[in-house]
């Protein structure tokens, strides 16, 4: 469940998904800069700026697509890593190949390379890589990042479902896990219980799987303190609210490094700018803001203004992002138990509305699936046949055929921002029209966590976002719909709506076991038409990105598969 | 006395000198007090302009909800097609000035401005008339009761004033507002997502804050009406206190209520704008002053007028509550030489 | 006097101890569990146990106070549990004296953070003071000196409309087009006085004047009221009736003891200021007690909020006490007894 960072739109979750269509342009914009062509050479300082705060820079609690990419580039290095900019592919990075799989994937064995070296000069060991998977099992002080380890390992589970291992500090359990992963000199072997067969891919999407030195971990106090194993290491001390100074790590070896080029000498990492504060400074282009970039998507508000400039077209980038924002009604609440309600509640949704709220074509896409439309698991689906704009007629119709008393009095929940609040007001227009009486809740603050408290198991509907963690069907769908994994007494868990239909559960159920990577991903995206139809989730849009960047930036590039930000790849000031 | 300014507050003081009560001592020429006050408010146009403007817009934000009903008004009425510039911002004149928008349009969803503002205009000073009242009541009362009861009484409510008003009431209205709508929601027993819960709560915490300004205020006038001999008079009558603090008291108090009233109403209007442009304040689709700010802001410079239009609204309002009041204190100060 | 310092000073303490036990009151009391909102998505029920404990959470209301208190005068550890500060040794922080409370989240003692901010709230505030003084009293004076003619009049009016146009509203014209679409200034960005002098006052200049203007306005209304009443005293009649030089008199006399009350309004402004300009930093994007204070309350970091609500009254109260020490200094009719 990565998320965006807060822009202007400040929505979706997501992260590493392929976009073929990363360059897809518009007004002109590219994915790459025009002035890539220009040979880059060391040197100089690159300018971040972002909003924050930082939400967490342990590798292992890192799930910010924004952040992943900044740091799997700049700090993190995995066993593998994606190339640079776009038609990205899965290359080595720590081992020396993609690593080999046996047993029909239950079985993943990497080897590291030789001269791999930690910040302080020490080599990047076997046990590196293994303590840094041992660490997302302790649950109570890994939080926040993805816990696909925990179900794929071989590692038995209590009878309560948790895994017998407790992770390295208490070393409950540490026997289990030890036979899960073994270490053979520089080669690292690692048992599933069931198959993972793009585990390769994962690691490089996500930095879970990242090594971890064990003498460096004090648990949640050393969420910032960053070790760096990349080209750069930190300066100082890191500041969420205020950023931190990236610097060059000595002991990075670029001979073993084919990906990154690590041009610039320093990264100066600033947060706490407002997104229309970064869009100005980017807009005006003086002193060092020449050298700036920045993950937060320009405010639509500023997007004019933009376009109105021939020379900031030349340093803009419009990229569709992996994210989709959708709507999931509370199967449990009073009136949307009825799935004929819930039927006629996403005919009267009024996609188009929302698109025009959130700044226009620029900003957003309409979808009618979970999967996002470059993931293999797309697959349109409309079962009710309603046009973008929504049928509130249609919708009325379905209520009264169904008997359902009108009109329907509903609280929706969403996330507050200025476009969202605008583009909620035009749903509950449609919404109202059709027979429903909306009440809009909007929430400032701890969205995610408020509403999956059992305190608001009674709203009737949420917003959500999400992008895939690597492009697969089962990064998206089990962990939103799948209310087995997800609903317990503490509340909904990822399944905001409550949302646990048997055929579903059964049908991802036999989706896993399907071996055809192509079947495999055309059973997600039966699943995903399958929940849409039966109005588990109204699928909103597809995120777009408007990115600028300072004129003095070269090789700037956006990366299709870690989430449609910055590369630092290949990024460069002189 | 010395109100301190902080304009920086959400919740801004009233404004200087005090106003001394008036009484059938000030009566010249058999002329009563009353009488004096009108010829000297007929005479100063600027007040009387600002008088009109201030009924003007009451009377507008009480109607407002029947305007919408009979269609007048149209805030929630939404015209995508009038908003299909780049990044969804109005095409045409002035961020879409036309007959059917006098004011123009919202960009993202082509809401008629001049409705939202409107009805915007009813919510805020829905919010800060409450407001004014709970300060009204809560003040005089605490003030009454300070400045007539001396000795103990009068210290401890005086330290509470101090107390109020040390707190950074911004912050407190801020970091209060999640547990204190939900409170205020479950006694009213409505849902916390209702704008009724808001609009109390915004209500309660901008009067509580305001209130001590009042309380000193009128502790103050009571502490130089109580040597009177009307009041020694009823004292050694054997009159109770209550009775002195309404029967006697009060009428005398008329005049710096009145005047401080007018004058704090629109520090509220103000305030109820500034929480919007911090982001706390009425859900959507209701449209209130702070809430079109908070969004209008962003839009500064590609739609100026979206920007201009509400804020001068807020200015406006605020000026002629302002000038209102200052008109009413000079008439009715018996020191003021109009000359 | 001293011993009215020495009252006074007591009434200080008495003040914070109860401005501090309401506020603990209010945040810790409420309904939610204050362990609860330590951790966002994810979050899993031992880990708010820990950091109910690491955070003493765990016990009574009134001991946490006390703790609290303590923390103000002797160095605080957290976790704040014997029990796992033994367990892990390693990860024990320690809270230096004056010790205000530590945020799990921001992974830092509120002291660190209130040192890190309140800079740049003084600065703010600061700056704002010296103009709104300078403008806000000269323009008073000029105008009660000049009563009933034009200059009055159009000082009085423009001090009416800077009162009433909100603070947001001006710093976003400054900010918007002043900074932005006239280039007259760069975009705001705080440096410390200690880095470079000079692009320090530059970086407030625009968040200073947006501030000062409301303030100026209300104190030319100040200033003005107050010399007018002072110049219709009886002593200012007798020493013109003497023939003391107008321009004396207005310097000598008037002015001085119209000074007083403003010299007490203004402490008392600042003193407030002092605690954040919530607003105008947030307008600017500078980091202050205020646009902190604001960041704490969208994430719900209720030691933050706790800390900087204090040391927002705090100020306020020490103002409020050193004015009054001043105006006895400065009166000579007031006595302090």
């Amino acid at each position: 469940m990565m998320r965006t960072k807060k822009g202007a739109i400040g929505v979706a979750l997501g992260a590493v998904v392929a976009l073929a269509a990363a360059a897809c342009s518009s007004g002109g914009s590219t994915a790459t800069s025009s002035s890539s062509a220009a040979a880059a050479t060391k040197g100089g300082t690159i300018y971040m700026v972002n909003l924050g705060p930082q939400e967490h820079w342990d590798p292992q609690r890192v799930y910010i697509g924004a952040d992943i990419e900044f740091a799997s580039r700049v700090m993190y290095r995995s066993l593998t890593t994606y190339t640079a900019g776009k038609d990205s592919k899965v290359v080595p990075d720590l081992a020396t190949d993609t690593g080999t799989m046996s047993d029909g994937g239950k079985t993943w064995k990497f080897t590291l390379k030789d001269g791999v070296k930690w910040e302080d000069g020490q080599d990047i060991k076997c046990e590196d890589v293994k303590y840094g998977l041992s660490r997302t099992f302790a649950q109570d002080v890994i939080t926040g990042g993805p816990n696909y380890i925990i179900t794929f390992l071989d590692v038995p589970s209590a009878a309560d479902g948790a895994s017998v291992y407790k992770g390295p500090y208490t070393k409950e359990g540490q026997a289990e896990f030890d036979k899960a992963v073994t270490c053979e000199g520089k080669t690292i072997t690692i048992k599933f219980k069931t198959p993972w067969t793009d585990f390769n891919v994962a690691t490089a999407g996500l930095l879970a799987y990242a090594p971890y030195r064990a003498d460096k971990d004090k648990g949640e106090a050393s969420d910032y303190a960053i070790f760096s194993s990349g080209p750069y290491k930190l300066e100082g001390t890191f500041d969420k609210d205020k950023g931190g100074k990236f610097v060059r790590n000595p002991n990075w070896d670029e001979k073993t490094d084919t990906v990154r080029k690590a041009y610039p000498d320093v990264i100066q990492y600033d947060l706490g700018v407002q997104g229309d504060t970064i869009y100005e400074r980017l807009l005006a282009d003086s002193g060092n803001d020449k050298f700036m970039v920045t993950q937060g998507s320009a405010p639509p508000a500023k997007l004019a203004q933009i376009a109105a400039d021939a020379n900031v077209m030349k340093r803009t980038v419009n990229p569709t992002s992996p994210y989709t924002d959708y709507i999931q009604p509370n199967v449990k609440s009073a009136a949307f138990t009825n799935e004929k309600a819930r039927q006629a509640f996403a005919m009267a949704t009024n996609k188009d509305a929302y698109v025009t709220a959130l700044g226009g074509t620029q900003v957003a896409l309409t979808t009618n699936a979970m999967c996002n439309k470059e993931l293999p698991c797309y697959q349109d689906s409309n079962p009710f046949g309603t046009p973008a704009k929504g049928d509130p007629e249609a919708a009325k119709k379905v209520l009264t055929d169904a008997g359902i008393a009108t009109p329907v009095n509903i609280t929706v929940v969403y996330r507050s921002r200025p476009t969202s609040d605008k583009a909620f007001a035009a749903l509950k227009s449609d919404w109202d029209k059709a027979g429903f009486n909306v009440t809009l809740e909007p929430l400032t603050a701890k969205y995610y966590a408020t509403i999956q408290s059992p305190a608001y198991a009674t709203k009737d509907a949420f917003w959500a976002g999400w992008g895939a963690d690597w492009p697969s069907g089962s990064t998206v769908l089990p962990p939103l719909f799948d209310g087995r994994v997800n609903i317990s007494a503490g509340g909904s868990g990822q399944d905001y709506g409550y949302f646990n239909d048997a055929e579903v559960n059964a049908a991802i159920d036999k989706a896993y076991t399907i071996t055809d990577a192509a079947e495999r991903e055309k059973a997600w995206g039966a699943i995903d038409a399958m929940i849409v139809k039966k109005v588990g989730v109204i699928p909103l849009i597809n995120q777009k990105f408007t990115f600028t960047f300072g004129s003095g930036v070269k090789n700037f590039e956006v990366n299709s598969l870690m989430g449609g930000y910055v590369d630092f790849a290949n990024i460069a000031v002189k | 006395m010395s109100a301190p300014a902080a304009p920086e507050k959400v919740q801004p003081p009233p404004p200087d000198a005090a106003v001394s009560a008036t009484d059938g001592a000030v009566a010249i020429k058999g002329r009563t007090p009353w009488e004096i006050v009108r010829s000297r408010l007929a005479r100063d146009k600027i007040t009387m302009t600002a008088f009109v403007f201030s009924v003007l817009i009451v009377v507008v934000a009480a109607t407002s909800p029947f305007m919408v009903k009979l269609g007048w008004l149209r805030p929630d009425d939404f015209n995508p097609a009038l908003v299909q510039g780049l990044g969804s911002l109005p095409e045409g004149f002035a961020g879409g000035i036309s007959r059917d928008h006098w004011l123009g349009v919202e960009p993202g969803t082509g809401r008629d401005l001049f409705s939202r503002i409107v009805t915007g205009i009813t919510t805020s000073l829905t919010v800060a008339i409450l407001a004014t009242l709970i300060s009204v009541v809560l003040g005089v009362t605490l003030g009454l009761v300070a400045g007539f009861s001396k000795g103990r009484l009068d210290w401890l409510i005086s330290r509470f004033l101090d107390l109020v008003l040390s707190f950074p009431s911004t912050l407190m209205l801020l970091s209060l507002g999640p547990v204190l709508v939900s409170r205020i929601a479950s006694i009213m027993g409505i849902s916390s997502a209702d704008n009724k819960a808001k609009v109390a709560f915004m209500a309660l915490v901008l009067g509580f804050f305001g209130h001590p300004f009042f309380a000193r205020i009128i502790r103050g006038q009571v502490l130089s009406l109580r040597e009177r001999e009307f009041v020694e008079a009823a004292r050694s009558l054997g009159a109770r206190a209550g009775r002195i603090y309404f029967k006697e008291l009060l009428p005398h108090l008329w005049a710096p209520i009145l005047v401080y009233t007018t004058l704090i109403l629109p520090a509220n209007i103000s305030a109820e704008a500034a929480l919007g442009f911090l982001g706390v304040g009425i859900n959507p689709p209701t449209a209130s002053l702070g809430a079109i700010l908070n969004d209008s802001v962003a839009y500064a410079i590609p739609d100026p007028a979206y920007f201009i239009f509400p804020g001068l609204t807020v200015f406006l309002i605020v000026l002629a509550f302002n000038l209102l009041g200052d008109g009413l204190r000079d008439a009715l100060d018996p020191k003021a030489d109009r000359s | 006097m001293f011993f009215y310092i020495i009252r006074r000073l007591i009434s200080v303490v008495v003040m914070l101890l109860i401005i501090s036990m309401a506020t603990f009151l209010l945040f810790f009391a409420a309904p939610e569990d204050p362990a609860r909102l330590t951790c966002g998505k994810n979050c899993t029920p031992a880990v708010i146990e820990g950091n109910r404990k690491a955070l003493g959470y765990d016990k009574p209301l009134a001991v946490q106070y006390a703790k609290f208190v303590q923390g103000i005068f002797v160095d605080r550890k957290y976790p704040d549990d014997p029990a796992l500060q033994a367990a892990s040794p390693e990860i024990v922080t320690t809270c230096e004296a004056p010790c205000l409370g530590y945020s799990v989240m921001a992974h830092k003692s509120v002291t660190e953070i209130v040192k890190d901010t309140l800079p740049v709230s003084a600065s703010i505030a600061l700056a704002a003071f010296v103009l709104w003084m300078l403008a806000g009293v000269s323009g008073g004076i000029l105008a009660a000196l000049n009563r009933g003619k034009w200059l009055d009049r159009v000082i009085v009016g423009l001090a009416l409309i800077g009162f009433s146009l909100p603070t947001f509203f001006i710093g976003l014209l400054l900010l918007t087009f002043v900074a932005i679409k006239m280039k007259l200034v760069d975009i705001p960005r705080f440096v410390p006085i200690t880095d470079d002098p000079l692009a320090w006052a530059q970086s407030l200049t625009l968040p200073a004047i947006t501030l000062a203007m409301v303030f100026a306005a209300s104190y030319v209304r100040l200033t003005r009221a107050y010399m007018l009443e002072t110049m219709s005293e009886d002593y200012i009649r007798t020493a013109r009736a003497k023939g003391v030089k107008e321009s004396t008199v207005i310097r000598k006399h008037g002015l001085r003891a119209a000074l007083t009350p403003i010299v007490t309004a203004a402490g008392m402004d600042l003193g407030g200021l002092l605690g954040g300009a919530v607003i105008t930093e947030q307008v600017f994007g500078f980091r202050g007690l205020g646009y902190t204070a604001v960041r704490a309350i969208e994430t719900t970091d209720l030691p933050i909020i706790v800390g900087i609500v204090i040391v927002a009254s705090t100020f306020v109260v020490v103002a409020n006490l050193v004015v009054d020490v001043l105006y006895g200094v400065i009166d000579p009719r007031v006595r302090l007894t």
